[in-house]
């Protein structure tokens, strides 16, 4: 037998064994399916964005609760937002396959609006979560689940100036995105007087984490007079925690905030060297939705206000330990 | 132009330090006074590039070898976790976890290089099919171990550890990963040059069958490489986690193309049967200079594609022309 053949065939059972291992892990359908009430959730995001799996949790823990089968539809590969064609054609999969409800992350209204009416017109009750404030009268859909984002960015804003930040580093992604625009229009109105220096990480940069530490430090480097740190979502909160440590004696006399809730970053709030974190909850962004589609669908009970708030909260020194084994557990 | 001089600047490696000097020019001028030429300006890019650098120097003899790997860069999240995990949730020492990583990466080289050499699937799909199969398992497995898709506090759970030096210091004020760099590139340069492996090498990236006639073991010796490959991922991975003290499951994404970028630049074919190592280290160093030196200039971000886009054809026209110079009033042969 030659070296070739041997390859071969030990590929073919190693590829073999691992498809069905594969398949016994993916797996996790029961018997009783068929008649459960099926609500589907579309989003540009999934379970390798950090800040997605408190989301994921909330949704597929009310569907166990008030047993509901929960599909997820997002995107399973990278940490990043899927463009606005891949979400519309997800959501457009999701429609057609009829389910009893659906949750939706409304991230392009533009885009997405027309199907989501058309959803509702269908007769299948929309939920809005996590992206789409403002959005729940235009689509018709019950409510919107979630955060105002243009506050936000204007109560962290105004914090770091409370605090003294006279120079804001804002660590953000390429604007276009609508929540992102809002979000950064809020920081513009909270930081005034003070001024913030804006720096747009390129997005294939944020899967080297080198590059987000150093990039932060080159900007502290460039324009001495930063004295503050704001860095916008999971991306970037451990890289915030970690270009800290590389500043030095700089660091103790700046100020430093993220919307991140990881370890480092409850860590550093522990040690006081991060002075807050804003908190989106968003565990309920996948709990409440299906919570108020199954009263819709059981009991026909609509919710009266078009904006069910779940953020911002605030996590500081004061409270970041009583969260920090619910952060390890993906509840927050 | 002198003879041995002409001879000098068609090294590849020679061409490939023109553009970097041409690069290095322009930052200079366009953001020297803004902190790009300071000790921790340079620091900064010297760190991007030598990650970038790493992965790259066993690529380039890949693609003198005649062949692709797309996966490396999702080798790395995949080393985070396995290095992570059993640091984290099962109290191993570092060297017992990076053993884990190294044995996935040489489960990951191998089963690439026999889906090549055994199946003949071109490289490039037999990777690309890893790429995804690889972020898929990550992303599921890690998600099944620990519920989450980061592995935090790994630096104060292995702060006294013999090994965290290796990972995460400094020698001589410069970080660790500079050093891992250039001891691979060295040692790339010198099998590929000095030693009969590296005429192995050669020979399979040109005539795979006379290689195969002349008796070189060129199917082993291509599996040999994909691990090799592999095993740079699993250096990269550490390097950056205990830089940041983060593993995730995302990270990695989109080196296979930056590495692959610096062979080519430093003088490698994609066709196979050239590339040089040093003119890869060359060719990390300019990407890591373009990437983060523009944050060092006053160019709106905004801009940030179309600026390295634009710097990185021109750097690749000033290679061809500084060759093209040297080649001209070569004596006929």
């Amino acid at each position: 037998m030659t070296f070739s053949t041997r390859l071969t065939r030990t590929l073919f059972a190693f590829a073999g064994s691992a498809l069905l291992a594969l398949y016994a892990l993916s797996t996790n359908a029961s018997a009783d399916d068929a008649k459960k009430l099926k609500i589907i959730f579309v989003s540009p995001l999934g379970p390798a964005q950090p800040f997605y799996l408190p989301i994921l949790k909330g949704f597929d823990l009310a569907g166990k609760q008030l047993n509901i089968e929960t599909v997820f539809r997002g995107n399973q590969q990278t940490s990043l937002f899927s463009e606005a064609p891949v979400v519309k054609r997800l959501l457009e999969d999701a429609i057609a396959s009829k389910p009893d409800g659906l949750v939706i992350a409304d991230i392009y209204p533009d885009v997405l609006n027309d199907d989501i009416v058309g959803a509702v017109k269908s007769g299948i009750p929309v939920v809005l979560t996590n992206n789409g404030f403002g959005q729940a009268d235009n689509v018709g859909a019950l409510t919107f689940v979630g955060t105002d984002e243009h506050a936000l960015g204007e109560i962290g804003a105004t914090r770091l100036r409370e605090l003294g930040a006279k120079n804001v580093l804002v660590i953000t992604v390429p604007p276009g995105i609508p929540f992102v625009d809002a979000r950064m229009g809020g920081i513009a109105k909270g930081i005034a007087p003070s001024k913030t220096t804006i720096v747009q990480m390129p997005v294939e940069a944020l899967s080297d984490q080198t590059k987000v530490v150093n990039t932060m430090v080159a900007a502290i480097q460039k324009d001495p007079s930063i004295d503050a740190i704001f860095s916008l979502g999971s991306c970037c909160g451990p890289a915030m925690v970690a270009a800290r440590e590389q500043l030095g004696d700089k660091a103790k006399s700046m100020h430093f905030a993220t919307i991140d809730l990881g370890a480092p970053v409850l860590d550093a709030l522990k040690e006081g060297k991060v002075d807050f974190a804003i908190d989106q909850q968003q565990f309920l962004e996948g709990y409440q939705p299906v919570a108020i589609l199954a009263a819709y669908l059981r009991y026909a009970i609509e919710p009266v206000e078009r904006f069910y708030p779940t953020g911002p909260g605030i996590v500081t020194k004061a409270n970041a330990e009583k969260i920090m084994d619910l952060t390890a557990q993906s509840f927050r | 132009m002198g003879g041995r001089l002409r001879a000098l600047f068609l090294r590849p490696e020679l061409t490939a330090f023109v553009s970097l000097i041409a690069v290095f020019a322009f930052f200079s001028i366009a953001a020297g006074n803004h902190g790009f030429l300071s000790f921790v300006g340079t620091k900064n890019y010297l760190q991007v590039a030598a990650g970038i650098g790493i992965v790259a120097t066993p690529i380039t003899l890949l693609l003198v070898a005649g062949e692709f790997d797309l996966s490396v860069g999702t080798m790395i999240a995949a080393a985070e976790i396995a290095v992570a995990y059993p640091i984290s949730f099962l109290g191993w020492p570092i060297w017992a976890a990076m053993c884990a990583g190294l044995a996935v990466a040489v489960m990951v080289g191998a089963i690439n290089g026999l889906l090549v050499v055994g199946l003949g699937i071109p490289s490039f799909l037999a990777t690309l099919g890893m790429m995804f199969f690889l972020r898929g398992v990550t992303l599921g497995l890690t998600l099944l171990a620990t519920g989450a898709t980061q592995i935090f506090r790994l630096k104060a759970l292995r702060a006294h550890d013999p090994l965290l030096p290796l990972f995460a210091g400094s020698l001589f004020g410069l970080p660790v990963a500079l050093f891992w760099w250039l001891g691979l590139a060295a040692v790339a340069a010198h099998i590929l040059t000095n030693t009969r492996y590296g005429n192995w090498i050669y020979a399979a990236g040109g005539d795979r069958d006379a290689a195969a006639k002349m008796g070189i073991p060129v199917a082993r010796l291509k599996v040999a490489l994909y691990i090799v490959t592999a095993m740079s991922g699993v250096i990269v991975a550490m390097l950056e986690m205990f830089y940041v003290d983060l593993a995730d499951v995302t990270q990695g994404l989109g080196k296979e193309f930056e590495a692959i970028t610096a062979a080519v630049v430093g003088g490698g074919a994609i066709t196979g049967g050239l590339g040089s190592p040093i003119g890869t280290a060359l060719g990390a160093l300019m990407l890591g200079m373009i990437g983060q030196g523009f944050f060092y200039t006053d160019i709106n971000d905004n801009w940030f594609y179309a600026f390295v886009g634009a710097v990185l054809v021109l750097a690749v026209i000033v290679n061809g022309y500084t060759r093209r110079v040297a080649m001209r009033g070569a004596p006929p042969k």
